[in-house]
């Protein structure tokens, strides 16, 4: 017997796999991100290992994401080469953080080594502040969606899941769960009702019911 | 507007990319005129978008903390900690 080996390298069944919530792509893929960009990032920046760290997780969170919403299409970049481009302009936008909150005393981002970079620091300029003014409001809205959830019931926290996270049918989710399609559906639909009722209440947005 | 369970699946499913052609048509028709379901919509991609990030924050977070502690990341190079925080012996 011969044990099934998937090939990852392949970008088209990768791509797939990720959506598929497969652990094992989720793995293959993370090892290869954190050696191609700390490789890059470490002769180009003095921010510490911690936060490039912490860079290269919110940019695999933003990378999926992207992935699950459309927002990705492959075109033929290596997919770890589109993280690094990710991973990198986050760091840029930290370092600009940085130097507005701390006034960048001893943390700096040198280009010595890439001509590129500095042209790329001078063209991101406005766009970064901007990026990271919507980076914020989108971690606002992140929180409400995390309160609004913790405050539903575990059962109802699972069916939500379920309904945006596992590309099944409602009836495979039924089946999966243990309940028939017919209240497994009307059971989602009331909890995600009770989901939206939160957010539209707590946080004074325009409901035209 | 409260979102019955056919709107969820056809807000899901477009929000997915799996509305068959001809009903996507219809339904990017029905956004141009329907202001109550442009609104659901935004508020529907939102908090997929929410639940999905938190999904992925976790996952990513426990991943890191696994492949870190297996030794699966390049080694950590001198000079690089984060400074004011003590080194790890």
């Amino acid at each position: 017997m011969t044990d099934f080996c998937p090939d990852f390298s392949n970008p088209f069944y990768l791509l797939e796999q990720l959506r598929n919530n497969d652990d094992a792509a989720f793995r293959w893929l993370y090892v290869r991100c954190e050696r191609v960009c700390m490789t890059y990032a470490r002769p180009r920046t003095k921010l510490p290992d911690d936060d490039l760290s912490d860079v290269l997780q919110d940019t695999m969170v933003t990378f999926l994401v992207q992935l699950r919403t459309g927002k990705f299409t492959y075109q033929g970049v290596p997919i770890e080469q589109y993280v690094r481009s990710l991973f990198w302009k986050k760091c840029v936008d930290r370092w600009r953080k940085y130097r507005h909150e701390r006034s960048m005393s001893s943390l700096q981002i040198t280009d010595s080594t890439d001509p590129e970079q500095s042209a790329a620091l001078a063209l991101y300029g406005d766009l970064l502040a901007e990026g990271t003014a919507r980076a914020e409001e989108k971690e606002i809205w992140l929180q409400r969606v995390e309160t609004a959830l913790s405050r539903l019931e575990p059962p109802c926290r699972e069916l939500i899941e379920n309904f945006y996270l596992a590309r099944h049918s409602s009836k495979t989710v039924a089946n999966m769960l243990g309940l028939s399609d017919g209240y497994t559906r009307l059971k989602r639909t009331r909890c995600l009702n009770t989901l939206r009722k939160q957010l539209l209440n707590e946080y004074a947005l325009h409901d035209d019911a | 507007m409260n979102p019955d369970n056919d709107l969820l699946d056809e807000l899901n499913d477009y929000l997915n990319d799996t509305l068959p052609p001809e009903s996507r048509t219809q339904f990017e028709a029905r956004l141009l005129t329907d202001e109550a379901l442009r609104d659901e919509l935004d508020l529907q991609r939102t908090i997929r978008e929410g639940v999905l990030s938190l999904y992925y924050q976790n996952l990513v977070k426990n991943l890191h903390t696994e492949l870190q502690t297996n030794g699966s990341f390049l080694p950590p190079v001198n000079g690089r900690s984060t400074p004011n925080k003590p080194e790890n012996h």
